[in-house]
């Protein structure tokens, strides 16, 4: 129970200064930091799978957000040395992803149940029966949702190009 | 206070302060990544009821929802850097839009 109030603690006092943070680089780190506490948070609740689908997209998500500001507070010696700040986050987060499924395969057998989780079962149980659900009965979520990252992948690109002057 | 209900209380407290968020923040990066706290509270509501039942359904559907949230978040920033790029191009679509 303390663990579960230190880490909603975390994650409001992370949404709170997200929230009043004036400067979007600002804003960004705290995002980052709500989002390592939502994967902590699902981590507690025994489902490994969504720690690490929240840790990879928003891998993606943070370097995208730092790439799009040209206003953050990164120092130019580090621009240049390619040691910029979405770089190092976007490593530091796979790393992160590779470390909780490194911990859940290694201790397959080994890792506590959540005090929430009604079947007996390890964590990695979980992450074996998420991949069969997903696979399986929800096949069809898969597919639209496929199709609807390759809509946005696309609409995107369409949005953010530059258009040839007539 | 039980494990789920802690879980619930703090989404829904994290889902308020997104709303707070979009409803009082000036620019509108800031409006998005409220957005973004909203969904973050709606999946771990969506993790922790399907923990409670025993089954992964609410992983499934976390996944689902995140890779949503993820399309809806580019499209936005992908929106807001277009228009920052060209502010007057929306702004002239919108009047002559207007014009009969």
């Amino acid at each position: 129970m303390v663990t579960v109030l230190l880490i909603a603690c975390i994650l409001c006092i992370g949404s709170l200064q997200l929230v009043r943070s004036k400067r979007p680089s600002q804003a960004t780190g705290w995002l980052l930091v709500v989002c390592l506490s939502l994967a902590v948070a699902f981590i507690s609740l025994a489902a490994i799978f969504a720690a690490g689908i929240q840790l990879l997209v928003f891998a993606g998500l943070m370097a995208l957000l730092l790439r799009a500001m040209p206003q953050t507070s990164t120092p130019p010696e580090m621009e240049t040395s390619g040691f910029n700040v979405s770089n190092i986050t976007f490593a530091g987060s796979i790393a992160g992803t590779f470390f909780v499924f490194a911990i859940s395969a290694i201790h397959s057998g080994d890792l506590p149940d959540s005090e929430l989780f009604v079947h007996h079962g390890t964590a990695s149980q979980s992450l074996e029966r998420t991949g069969h659900l997903l696979f399986t009965w929800h096949m069809g979520s898969l597919h639209i949702l496929a199709f609807v990252i390759l809509v946005g992948i696309i609409g995107a690109w369409v949005i953010t190009r530059r258009r040839s002057l007539p | 206070m039980t494990i789920l209900s802690a879980w619930l209380m703090c989404a829904a407290l994290i889902f308020s302060i997104g709303l707070y968020g979009i409803l009082t923040h000036g620019s509108r990066l800031g409006r998005l990544l409220s957005v973004e706290l909203m969904a973050n509270a709606v999946h771990l509501n969506l993790v922790a009821l399907g923990q409670h039942r025993g089954d992964e359904t609410g992983q499934v559907m976390a996944f689902v929802g995140i890779g949503l949230t993820l399309v809806s978040i580019s499209l936005g920033l992908a929106l807001i850097m277009a228009i920052d790029r060209d502010p007057h191009a929306a702004q002239t679509e919108t009047q002559s839009e207007q014009m009969p």
